[in-house]
């Protein structure tokens, strides 16, 4: 037995060579041989200690078995095992409880109640070094896709160790998650839940809305360079984008989900207006954009449907919009000027314009339409005289963007195996269209406002839902002194205390 | 087995523990690592907050995501399970049996009426007792939690479940090697460097093949403590710290047949 102590510090060799030559590779990365001859050694020194102290080993355990006393050993021993191989099982197939308030370490709701009834098979390929800073990240987020559904198969590869594995798997990209299902692919570069979760529905839904744009009014359009973000949203939200001339206008719509009139400079012929009125008729959904001091010819199809267009600009200089430092024509709608509606509920942020309108409901809503303003500028704001350019009229509260809907008569045609949608008609009119264009839309909650208007219009539920707010906060209820008071309790008081016991007991035994 | 003499040999190892000179050194420098990682991690937060106040603007809807739970309670949690159990758990273990061997005090337990597994059931539940005395300080940080912020109580309290069961790991392993070996020195030297190995070599595993990588993950106590610190309840992690705790009660008492073999 002296012996085994003895041997002792050779496995602590053994166990320091192994830990030096892990520290070395993870600085060195696989490829470099200093951490191998360490691991190399860690072996030879294992191997030799094992062997030198196997037969007095033996001999220990055989008399251990002869001298030992009846005891719970076995029974501790069985039990720990079978706790263990139950670790393991476990592990395959998970029982974990993510018990924050938050939720932050499962799938949303929103995610699992999408994707539990989905009934093709998706595989997600993340390709993410073992040395990533985002791996465990993305190993949890894998784990809790798994969950949702059966039919969602996941794997991680590091593309630097398993490169053979990568080109098997036809991997073209490190560090993004691909999905693939039904012979479709989609590649995520970032790893957000909302951008997962659609990508997945994406792939197996491949039903496409068509979203047109007017063109020929001289309209923005999703083919414009400055229009870039917004198209490239469009598309990874699952719609498809196309031009929409003065001649396709005066022919049935039929293909078409969303039509688009974004910041158009001239009038709408009669005709286009008529095919638009038509189209609404049908249960089509339209987006209109609309900038002040335009005449678009549309106001008498709005106005209809009790929404007024007043064509003037809204001059806002409230504290909050000359903060945001767009210029005297910007107007900051902050939280409080959005509406409880599903576009704006639960925006993260609020929406800034440039040069807006005053666009909203006329007093008395017309029979059979269900509408609210959106957008409201702050308290303060007034309208600009087109014609002098002085502000005009008490500062007020201005509506700037409504969303409504009506039921029309007859019934959509269902659609592949879905049933028919419901039969209403939806408007979302804004009296701005900058704010869609690059260099706006990435202010605060306007891409997120953006998406969420197409996700109403196309009843695509995902994009509403998507992204809810992030993980709230907790306050401090102290300030820097009280912290101090902590410091001085916890860190002096208390440990003091203990010395202070044990000092005493010191004292007492002399 | 009679767990009233276990309960009398756990109560004497704790006060012989705690209620000592060296007690209160061991409780006080734990107390003051802890008040100084729960501290930092306090004053960060206080930054965070006003970083994040200084960030946001009016128009931003939602509180700035700076929580308490996620800036003091895991990180504390954290750095007491992977760093100051790796240094203070020796501390508390080497004594329990290498002590009574090198005074030859075990022989005359041995000679008592009394079964191995009482003898090293009571050790184990001293440590483990004198461990919790030692995280007592925790429930001082709970108070101020409370007064300071509004931290989720339920992800806390996985959190301290997860402290309780590595703790428990950690003492059986220390109560092994301190059943194994002749001085404390000895025997705390070998619990430090087990638990060093324990907790950092996984990770350097982790660039090894398939089979290696899996073995690591499954072995990664650090891994299976982080999710509990950050409100994650896994069966598999209660699974496995308890059923290593089990196998190494079970080592630990043949080890003690050892010790009886030798003499």
């Amino acid at each position: 037995m002296n012996r085994q102590t003895r041997l002792f510090p050779f496995f602590v060799l053994a166990a320091f060579l192994f830990l030096t030559g892990g520290f070395l590779r993870t600085l060195a990365g696989g490829s470099a041989y200093l951490p191998n001859l360490f691991f190399l050694a860690g072996v030879v020194v294992l191997v030799l200690t094992l062997v030198v102290a196997a037969g007095a080993l033996r001999a220990v355990l055989l008399r251990v078995r002869e001298v030992a006393e009846p005891g719970p050993s076995l029974l501790w021993a069985l039990g720990g095992a079978i706790l263990c191989v139950g670790a393991g099982i476990l592990a395959m197939e998970p029982i974990r409880y993510d018990l924050t308030e938050r939720k932050i370490h499962e799938v949303s709701p929103t995610s699992k109640q999408l994707l539990q009834g989905i009934d093709q098979d998706v595989q997600m390929i993340a390709t993410f070094r073992d040395d990533h800073p985002a791996r465990l990240q993305v190993e949890s987020i894998l784990d809790a896709y798994r969950a949702v559904s059966g039919r969602i198969q996941t794997l991680r590869i590091d593309p630097d160790r398993e490169p053979d594995k990568a080109r098997e798997l036809s991997i073209q990209t490190a560090n993004t998650i691909t999905i693939r299902s039904q012979g479709l692919e989609e590649i995520v570069d970032a790893v957000r839940e909302p951008d997962i979760t659609q990508a997945i529905l994406r792939l197996v839904d491949p039903e496409r809305p068509v979203v047109g744009f007017t063109v020929d009014h001289g309209e923005a359009s999703h083919a414009r360079a400055s229009w870039n973000k917004l198209s490239g949203r469009l598309r990874d939200a699952g719609f498809q984008l196309r031009q929409l001339t003065s001649r396709d206008l005066t022919e049935p719509l039929a293909n078409v989900r969303i039509v688009v009139v974004a910041g158009p400079t001239s009038e709408f012929l009669p005709g286009e207006v008529e095919s638009l009125e038509r189209f609404l008729g049908s249960g089509g959904r339209l987006a209109a954009f609309l900038d002040p001091e335009v005449e678009t010819g549309l106001e008498p199809l709005f106005a209809q449907q009790g929404i007024f267009c007043d064509g003037r600009l809204v001059r806002d200089d409230s504290r909050l919009t000359r903060a945001v430092q767009l210029g005297p024509d910007a107007v900051a709608v902050s939280p409080q000027g959005l509406a409880d509606h599903e576009v704006t509920r639960l925006l993260p942020a609020g929406v800034v314009l440039r040069g807006a309108q005053q666009v909203g409901l006329v007093p008395r809503p017309v029979f059979g339409t269900s509408g609210t303003e959106i957008l409201r500028s702050e308290p303060r704001a007034k309208l600009l005289d087109p014609e002098t350019g002085e502000a005009i009229g008490e500062p007020a509260a201005r509506p700037l963007g409504v969303a409504l809907e009506w039921e029309v008569t007859g019934t959509a045609e269902p659609r592949g195996d879905r049933p028919a949608e419901k039969p209403y008609a939806r408007v979302v009119v804004v009296g701005d269209s900058d704010f869609l264009r690059d260099d706006m839309i990435d202010l605060f909650g306007n891409s997120v406002f953006m998406t969420r208007v197409f996700g109403w219009l196309g009843e695509r539920q995902y994009l509403i839902q998507f992204p809810a707010i992030g993980p709230s906060g907790t306050p401090l209820k102290v300030g820097r002194n009280g912290l101090l008071a902590v410091f001085y309790v916890v860190q002096v008081a208390l440990p003091l205390l203990a010395y202070g016991i044990g000092f005493l007991l010191w004292t007492r035994r002399r | 087995m009679n767990l009233g003499r276990s309960y009398k040999i756990a109560v004497r190892e704790a006060r012989g523990l705690l209620w000592s000179t060296g007690g209160g050194l061991i409780v006080g420098t734990f107390w003051a690592a802890t008040g100084l990682i729960f501290t930092l991690n306090l004053f960060q937060f206080e930054r965070g907050i006003r970083l994040a106040a200084q960030q946001a603007s009016k128009l931003q809807s939602g509180p700035a995501g700076v929580h308490i739970n996620d800036w003091v309670v895991s990180q504390t949690f954290d750095l007491t399970g992977g760093v100051l159990f790796i240094f203070f758990i020796p501390l508390l273990t080497m004594r329990a049996f290498a002590e009574e061997r090198r005074t030859g005090n075990l022989e005359l337990l041995m000679s008592q009426p009394l079964a191995g597994s009482e003898l090293l059931i009571g050790k184990l539940a001293g440590s483990v007792l004198a461990l919790v005395s030692c995280l007592s300080i925790f429930l001082v940080y709970g108070v101020v939690l409370g007064i300071v912020s509004t931290p989720d109580w339920t992800a806390t309290l996985v959190g301290a479940l997860g402290l309780v069961l590595l703790g428990i790991l950690f003492t059986s392993i220390g109560t092994l090697l301190s059943v194994l070996t002749r001085s404390p020195i000895e025997a705390a030297v070998l619990t430090l460097g087990i638990l060093l190995l324990i907790v950092t070599g996984p990770a350097m595993m982790s660039n090894g093949p398939e089979w290696v990588r899996g073995m690591a993950e499954f072995l990664s106590v650090e891994g299976r403590f982080r999710d509990f610190s950050h409100g994650v309840f896994d069966l598999s992690h209660v699974a496995f710290f308890l059923g290593s705790s089990l196998l190494l009660w079970a080592a630990s008492l043949r080890g003690l047949d050892i010790v009886r073999w030798q003499g």
